[in-house]
């Protein structure tokens, strides 16, 4: 009678395991952690700064921050809450400073003759309509405030939940989900047809 | 999922929560009795979930450009350098204190000695051990001396009050063993003075254990 052997591959390092190893100097696990959270950090970054270049500077400036101050972190939250918490304060400074934040007004943006391509057969590529729907997206998120701006683009981009938001912002869990109801109102009012419903 | 369901639900601010998947059971069947309430709203919940993170349609369409692969490397080897702890290089003044109490301690232990080894003692006398040479000819049940040459010994300290019991000078039989002969094998027949007049002091002769050196004048 013949055995199966099922092989189960090593389950993936978990991120303390990964950051003990840090702590000892293990390049190896520096570069699992930042492979592992560096897109999601980025987006959150790139959200708020709209900028590629300053968005990258952010992560690179939060990841730094996260892993110096590790002593601070106390393991009630994940990395990925601690490191977007910080990631995020980052990219507001870096905003504040560089003072470089796209600040299209909603208005600006040619919606007529872009209907009016659309009407025309004018068929641009997908990555222009990409390109054209994240510049809208950008200029409205620029409309709201900073807590809801932060609020929309840490659960958002960030992925992470309400609690995990609320904290990342030292907030109540309804405090959250009031500033996401608010922020999309404003956000589907300025984005109009633009985004199906 | 939250526990807000225990507390009344606040409304429309819910709908996010409905949109998100952010509400408990409980909470999600009484926003549903609401909405039942409210047809109106569920326009507004569609609003909500068109803007929520479910709608991946809209967020993979408006995702942001990524860095090459060059940049995210660069950003990785600046990130390694800053923060990946590095073998700490040697300081001298973190090990100044220990260094300076073990000199203390060394110097203090080295005066103590010094002072130890100064300080006038009872005789004490270092014989190195004699370069011996095999005495052949001898038979084993004699008892053998063997004596030191001046070049066998040393003398690092020396009272003078114990000066007069060391003979000094060289052995005047070089290489020639000496026998020892005891009281019982010498009979003194006369004994007279010097050429200075002066007598030898002579005490307990006769004792069984008292050697005698004994000079190869020809007169025993």
């Amino acid at each position: 009678m013949g055995v199966v052997t099922a092989l189960t591959p090593n389950p993936p390092a978990t991120d303390e395991q990964l950051i003990a190893r840090f702590r000892r100097g293990d390049r190896s696990s520096l570069e699992l952690l930042f492979h592992r959270y560096r897109d999601t950090a980025y987006r959150v970054a790139y959200r708020l700064l709209s900028n590629e270049s300053d968005a990258l500077d952010a992560v690179q400036e939060g990841f730094i921050k996260a892993l110096n101050h590790l002593n601070g972190f106390e393991h009630r939250s994940s990395f990925k809450t601690w490191l977007l918490r910080i990631v995020s304060n980052a990219s507001l400074d870096l905003g504040r400073q560089r003072g470089r934040r796209v600040t299209v007004s909603i208005d600006a943006i040619d919606w007529q003759s872009q209907d009016a391509g659309s009407a025309a057969g004018f068929d641009p590529s997908l990555e222009a309509e990409r390109a054209d729907l994240r510049q809208a997206l950008d200029a409205a998120l620029a409309e709201l405030s900073e807590d809801q701006r932060r609020t929309f683009v840490l659960h958002v981009d960030g992925g992470l939940s309400y609690r995990e938001v609320a904290d990342v912002m030292k907030i109540s869990i309804g405090t959250v989900m009031s500033r996401l109801f608010y922020a999309r109102q404003k956000l589907k009012g300025m984005l109009a047809n633009r985004i199906c419903v | 999922m939250n526990d807000q369901p225990t507390q009344p639900l606040k409304l429309p601010e819910a709908l996010a929560g409905f949109a998100d998947g952010e509400l408990n059971p409980a909470a999600r069947r009484q926003l549903l009795d609401w909405l039942t309430e409210h047809p109106e709203a569920f326009n507004i919940l569609q609003e909500q979930e068109s803007l929520a993170p479910g709608n991946a349609t809209l967020w993979q369409s408006v995702a942001p450009p990524m860095p090459a692969a060059r940049q995210w490397d660069a950003t990785f080897d600046a990130i390694s350098r800053a923060a990946l702890p590095r073998a700490t290089p040697f300081r001298f003044y973190r090990y100044l204190g220990p260094v300076m109490a073990l000199a203390g301690m060394t110097a203090a232990i080295l005066v103590v000695v010094f002072l130890e080894r100064a300080t006038p003692q009872a005789a004490v006398v270092r014989v190195a051990p004699p370069a011996l040479k095999t005495v052949e000819g001898i038979d084993r049940e004699d008892l053998v001396y063997r004596v030191a040459t001046d070049d066998d010994v040393q003398l690092i300290q020396l009272p003078e009050a114990a000066a007069h019991l060391i003979v000094v000078g060289r052995h005047p039989m070089a290489d020639v063993p000496l026998s020892l002969a005891l009281a019982a094998d010498v009979q003194l027949l006369n004994f007279g003075p010097d050429e200075q007049g002066n007598l030898p002091d002579i005490e307990d002769t006769q004792g069984p254990d008292i050697s005698m050196l004994w000079a190869p004048s020809g007169k025993p």
